[in-house]
């Protein structure tokens, strides 16, 4: 059962799953938890030591994430609109986190150095602004990908996949058989 | 520099020792920019020239002069339109990535690190990319090479479509580079981080 296309897979995955919970844990739960539980110099200093940890993993993801998806598209053996929408939103993605982490993580981890700061809140603010904007990136790409799963480019067992099975009969060409089905089943029997 | 920052740096030892390296960085920064672009407008003239060689079949307009170089770069243009784009997408990739980054200092350190990378891994990416671009789109490409032989006629109009498909490919394949760019920059900036929170960790101690 194990082949390289699952490994990939599974390590595609996970990194999803790494980026994107990684960020939304920061966002949603670490970052009001801090705000309530620390006075102001001990939440700059755990958010720094947090900013700079996250950039790694989250960075690290994103690498990982690139070169796995890359063999998978070489696994798919299709090369799609959808497939071309969701690579276009990946380097989009990539290109917010790199300036997310290696430069405004970058500021904030300078400016926090000596304890808290004014020019600190705008920064932290830009900051979750652009994290949610990629994780909210990254949602629509896992979408994407979950459509790119269902139409059938993960077929690689020699048969037609159904999206260039769809292609070559028309979109709607599936559907309306099925709809039509019963009707011919009633109408003629089991003779189609 | 100023006059009295020189004062400044000549006269105080820890002046000195903080203020040389920014320079040095600094200039080490633009240095590496500037190798980057130029490579990056070379590997750009090399794959473009290898791709109107190849799809316009150029090397016979050589075979009289100098049948040998003729066989050779018949035999290889393929490989250097191939390498030529994935070289440039990677490169592209990391200019991108590295715009993003704070700082000459940090930009520079990153940027020669993902180019290290890049060096690397070049030759397996460039069967990579090379072997996902050369996955087809759809079957659209049949009637549109039809549609300009009838347009342009026979020889011409297979000319043009051999030069839209070479430049096609070419373009997929920077595309794929281009991402494999962004992902050694955003490896190279983890490596970034790391070694600066770092060296601030033990600075302080």
């Amino acid at each position: 059962m194990l082949s390289w296309r699952i490994l990939v897979l599974f390590v595609h995955v996970t990194a999803v799953i790494v980026a994107l919970g990684g960020s939304l844990f920061a966002t949603f739960a670490l970052a009001p938890i801090l705000a309530v539980e620390l006075d102001a110099p001990g939440r700059v200093k755990v958010n720094r030591r947090v900013i700079q940890r996250l950039g790694v993993i989250v960075l690290s993801a994103l690498g990982v994430l690139v070169f796995t998806g890359i063999l998978n598209v070489l696994f798919t053996r299709i090369f799609s609109a959808l497939l071309a929408v969701k690579l276009v939103l990946v380097a989009i993605v990539i290109v917010l986190a790199t300036y997310q982490y290696a430069n405004i993580g970058a500021r904030i981890w300078r400016l926090s150095a000596d304890g808290p700061r004014a020019e600190l809140a705008p920064l932290q603010i830009h900051f979750r602004r652009i994290g949610l904007t990629v994780g909210t990136l990254v949602l629509l790409i896992v979408y994407l990908s979950l459509g790119l799963t269902r139409s059938g480019a993960g077929n690689t067992d020699g048969r037609v996949p159904v999206a260039a099975r769809q292609r070559h009969m028309g979109p709607q060409s599936q559907p309306l058989i099925a709809y039509a089905r019963p009707f011919l089943a009633k109408r003629y029997g089991q003779q189609r | 520099m100023g006059n009295n920052d020189d004062r400044q740096i000549v006269g105080s030892d820890d002046a000195r020792r903080t203020a040389a390296p920014d320079e040095v960085r600094a200039i080490a920064a633009s240095h590496a920019l500037r190798f980057l672009s130029l490579l990056t407008f070379l590997v750009l003239v090399v794959g473009l020239t290898a791709l109107l060689t190849y799809s316009l079949t150029a090397s016979e307009l050589l075979r009289s002069d100098s049948p040998a170089f003729a066989a050779w770069w018949e035999a290889h243009q393929f490989y250097f339109m191939e390498g030529g784009a994935t070289a440039f997408g990677l490169l592209l990739g990391i200019r991108v990535a590295g715009s993003f980054v704070a700082g000459p200092g940090r930009r520079s350190w990153a940027g020669l690190a993902a180019l290290m990378l890049a060096i690397i891994t070049f030759a397996p990416l460039l069967h990579v990319c090379a072997a996902a671009a050369r996955l087809g789109w759809n079957a659209r490409g049949a009637s549109f090479a039809s549609w300009i032989i009838s347009r342009e006629g026979y020889d011409l109009g297979r000319r043009i479509d051999k030069v839209i498909i070479a430049g096609v490919y070419f373009l997929k394949t920077v595309g794929f580079a281009l991402l494999a760019g962004l992902g050694l920059m955003a490896i190279a900036c983890v490596a970034a981080v790391a070694l600066e929170s770092s060296n601030t960790e033990t600075g302080k101690t």
